[in-house]
């Protein structure tokens, strides 16, 4: 039985009081900027973890004065909004002289921020493993940065997973500040639409779901991490 | 490199007859954490293929004293020597003579690796399988083939008598067996001699008998070995040699026998009376 027939009153276009026909129309505009929202996000996700692994370690066996400096850059991006972050690599960039278009100054900006946090992260998950664990690779003959690549890490990236989920779904919600310096990202294509058509919930609610499975994606990703770093500790 | 002769110390006559040079060496250690002394002028030798047992109440400074031999524990002051090698430091040239300069961390980890050691804790790699754990330090620190590290690591499983759980993670494996692990993890460097910090302490009476029997089947193959312990029935059965410690300080040294049976010091006379 069609919708038409038990449903006369209701426009075909219409569910909810929401125009379908306009939201179709604009699906592939919404799923385009969803596709740079998640190649913004993935870039910052992965060289963010990249920046925030090298850093953590450093953080927790570097020299004192790489100690200091690292700590130093995680209150910095820890303090400052990543609104502000954004605003500031954008004017800051150019004159240092680096000219990155927008799509770039927003992963620059999103990374920064993404291995601010992971930093702190990573540090915990290492303070986290056993001393005794440090010991046992320092008495086979290992030193700090050998006992760190095959003991510490291995044992500390999967309690590393839950947070650094939670932090990188935070950086890919993140990337929608990224509209403030006209990167047509999702948030930016949506708030367009909306001031070009003046319509709002059919817009937002699509963009709303397309954030949804793009953060489902890294959630689902990383509980696949965590099941194959099964080992029994 | 020093000269040690006019130092002999008695042997156990079962003992070859020992080079001019001690296995291991502590001349005058110290060390205190910020005003507390934990080890007070501490002196040893121990020969090539001798077991010693350093024997004391908690807190007597002994465990410290073994993890200064290894620099796990940095001594205060003080000097010790593996095989005639300084360790934790090194002498330098120059213009005004030798000097002694701190090892850096690679340096040291170097000279660690003749130096063996058992935890309390066991302390296996949680994350590798028994196997592994015992061919990491040969393939990462010696840069040996991993097949060979891992076929030797089979033959070390079976000398500990554990040849059925290679593939096992140490969460699987009971307390003696990792402790078992372990020493074949501490043999697989093929060390000098290997330090034993209270490898019991964290077992039952049946667990601890299975240590307690591979360690005496590697000191009859003549492994040396420095063994901190409570276990007073198997330091009298297993040790060549005796050190008796009390704040921090060495009280007693004798053969095993001797000790056990005419301690010398009123102290260690009180101590084993408490014991044994």
């Amino acid at each position: 039985m069609g919708i038409d027939n038990w449903m006369p009153m209701i426009s075909h276009t219409t569910i909810l009081g929401l125009d379908t026909a306009f939201m179709q129309e604009q699906l592939p505009t919404l799923l385009r900027a969803a596709g740079i929202t998640l190649q913004l996000s993935s870039l910052a996700v992965l060289i963010g973890i990249a920046l925030g692994l090298l850093l953590g370690s450093l953080r927790v066996i570097g020299p004192i004065w790489i100690q200091r400096l690292i700590q130093v850059f995680v209150d910095f991006v820890r303090g400052v909004p990543p609104l502000v972050h954004i605003a500031l690599i954008y004017f800051a960039l150019p004159r240092l002289g680096l000219l990155l278009d927008e799509f770039w100054t927003g992963v620059a900006a999103l990374t920064i921020v993404a291995a601010g946090y992971e930093v702190e992260i990573v540090r915990a998950a290492l303070e986290s493993v056993d001393p005794g664990q440090e010991e046992a690779a320092l008495a086979v003959g290992m030193d700090r940065r050998m006992a760190l690549i095959w003991i510490l890490l291995p044992q500390a990236l999967k309690r590393m997973i839950p947070p650094l989920t939670n932090e990188l779904a935070n950086v890919i919600k993140a990337s929608s500040l990224l509209s403030v310096i006209s990167v047509t990202e999702l948030t930016k294509v949506g708030n367009d639409l909306i001031f070009e058509h003046f319509v709002v919930a059919e817009v937002l609610i699509p963009v709303a779901i397309l954030y949804v499975l793009i953060v489902s994606l890294l959630t689902r990703t990383s509980r696949w991490l965590e099941s194959r770093l099964g080992i029994p500790i | 490199m020093r000269d040690t002769s006019t130092n002999p110390q008695p042997q156990s006559p079962s003992l070859p007859p020992s080079p001019g040079i001690p296995l291991l060496k502590i001349e005058h250690l110290h060390k205190s954490y910020g005003s507390r002394p934990a080890v007070i002028d501490a002196n040893l030798e121990v020969q090539r293929g001798q077991q010693v047992v350093i024997v004391g109440a908690s807190g007597s400074g002994k465990s410290t004293l073994l993890r200064c031999i290894n620099y796990l524990e940095q001594p205060s002051s003080g000097q010790i020597w593996i095989d005639g090698n300084p360790m934790g430091q090194h002498p330098v040239q120059t213009a005004q003579g030798v000097k002694w300069q701190p090892d850096s961390p690679k340096q040291l980890a170097r000279k660690r690796h003749h130096v063996g050691m058992v935890f309390q804790g066991f302390n296996l790699f949680a994350h590798l399988s028994a196997l592994d754990n015992i061919a990491i330090g040969p393939h990462r620190v010696l840069g040996r083939p991993q097949a060979e590290c891992r076929a030797r690591a089979r033959e070390l499983l079976q000398k500990v008598h554990l040849d059925r759980h290679a593939d096992q993670y140490p969460a699987q494996l009971s307390g003696g067996e990792q402790q078992r692990v372990a020493i074949a993890r501490a043999l697989a460097m093929d060390p000098k001699l290997i330090l034993f910090d209270e490898p019991t302490s964290a077992l039952d009476p049946r667990l601890t008998h299975e240590v307690l029997q591979v360690m005496q089947e590697l000191a009859e193959e003549g492994l040396t070995m420095v063994v901190v312990t409570h276990e007073i029935h198997f330091a009298r059965r297993f040790a060549d040699w005796v050190v008796y410690m009390e704040q921090g300080r060495i009280i007693e040294t004798g053969l095993a026998r001797e000790v056990f049976e005419q301690p010398q010091h009123e102290q260690t006379q009180r101590f084993l009376s408490y014991v044994m």
